[in-house]
């Protein structure tokens, strides 16, 4: 009985609470979450357009009078992989436009939908680290068979920390990836209301 | 359109967004302040939920009935902005969890509105989604089968997350007077 009157307390207190006075003004939000949305994106791709330009830069300047097969073909792995990158961003954020009856489905079912985008979003680390990861590899290869200027020797600890952030950022995903993967294994082991 | 939302899609969806909101738009204000404590970013959620209700009935075709459509969307919606927001928030939490952290407490004094309407916000806002859809259905006063209607889990399964939650909160509101 003393449990009940301190539920019916709650449940009283929850539904008198202030409600929101603020009028709903979609045609403002819209295009406010459009603007975020839009400047968003478009800074994400010129970062990421300008880093490799820049990567191209210094290769251009410093590695191709090398003629070396490791640089050249290194050189283009990396090219192509931010590249690669670019596009599967691109591509992922078109794949996230929701159809309008989308978000009617079960708590369940949505709520699972959400934990598997996001655990194979975190499990593709390897395509957002590894051309840092791969470009920094190359250059400690190049500097290891000196065949780069020797001014370059002075951005060895510079390669070596960026290959360091890189692995740590590709184990931080994957061990968020973990997380998320036994939250969904949680899941699966509810009852559900169409088994 | 309701409370001074506008759209521009077909009579028949604007009529079922304005009929949602006149009927459960406070219902959607306090489930916005079971997903996010601060004002200023809850004020957003709640606009994202409504402009992702009026998208919505463009293609509602009668799978369940216009309040379980309503809350299944708000409650989706705000499940996906918990999502977003956790790659920076705190560790979230099942029933379960709680359950086993709770110690015996003497029994208490009354309650005052105020303090129950805390205890109850920081139970819900360090649950997982899935919980918060239950307890928030369970203390607007929705039965276990309506709420499974809207989770997708099975009565039994809800009625005995329901038993967790009135232990939950009995514990709550104890330790809270007994520290008072």
């Amino acid at each position: 009985m003393r449990e009940l009157r301190e539920l019916a307390e709650v449940r009283a207190a929850w539904l008198n609470q202030t409600g929101e006075e603020t009028p709903v003004d979609m045609e403002r939000f819209t295009t406010r979450r459009t603007t975020a949305l839009f400047s968003t994106t478009r800074s994400e791709i010129i970062g990421s357009i300008a880093a490799a330009l820049f990567f191209a830069c210094v290769v251009a300047w410093r590695f191709a009078p090398e003629r070396d097969r490791l640089l050249q073909f290194g050189c283009l792995g990396v090219i192509l992989w931010a590249a690669v990158t670019v596009f599967g961003f691109r591509h992922s954020i078109r794949r996230q436009t929701p159809q309008p009856g989308a978000l009617a489905s079960t708590g369940l079912e949505h709520y699972r939908a959400e934990l598997l985008r996001r655990r194979d979003h975190l499990r593709s680390a390897w395509i957002w680290h590894g051309p840092l990861l791969l470009a920094a590899i190359l250059s400690a290869a190049a500097l290891s068979k000196r065949i780069v200027p020797g001014r370059l020797w002075d951005a060895l600890p510079v390669f070596v920390l960026l290959a360091g952030w890189a692995a740590i950022g590709i184990r931080r995903r994957l061990a968020q990836a973990a997380e998320v993967q036994h939250e969904i294994d949680e899941i699966r082991g509810l009852p559900s209301i169409g088994e | 359109m309701g409370r001074g939302a506008k759209g521009s899609g077909p009579p028949e969806q604007n009529e079922l967004y304005t009929t949602a909101v006149a009927e459960y738009g406070r219902m959607l204000d306090r489930l916005a302040a079971g997903y996010e404590a601060d004002p200023d970013k809850r004020r957003d959620l709640r606009q994202e939920i409504h402009l992702q209700l009026w998208r919505s009935f463009a293609a509602f075709d009668g799978r369940c009935s216009p309040k379980t459509w309503t809350l299944r969307v708000a409650h989706n919606t705000a499940a996906s902005y918990v999502l977003r927001e956790r790659r920076v928030n705190a560790k979230l939490v099942s029933f379960e969890e709680i359950e086993r952290t709770l110690q015996n407490v003497a029994q208490p004094r009354d309650v005052d509105r105020g303090t129950a309407l805390r205890e109850i916000q920081e139970v819900i806002l360090q649950l997982r989604p899935l919980d918060r859809q239950i307890i928030i259905s369970y203390i607007e006063g929705m039965d276990a089968a309506s709420i499974a209607e809207i989770t997708g889990l099975t009565p039994a399964n809800i009625a005995m997350k329901i038993h967790r939650i009135k232990k939950i909160l009995a514990h709550r509101m104890r330790e809270e007077q007994s520290h008072a």
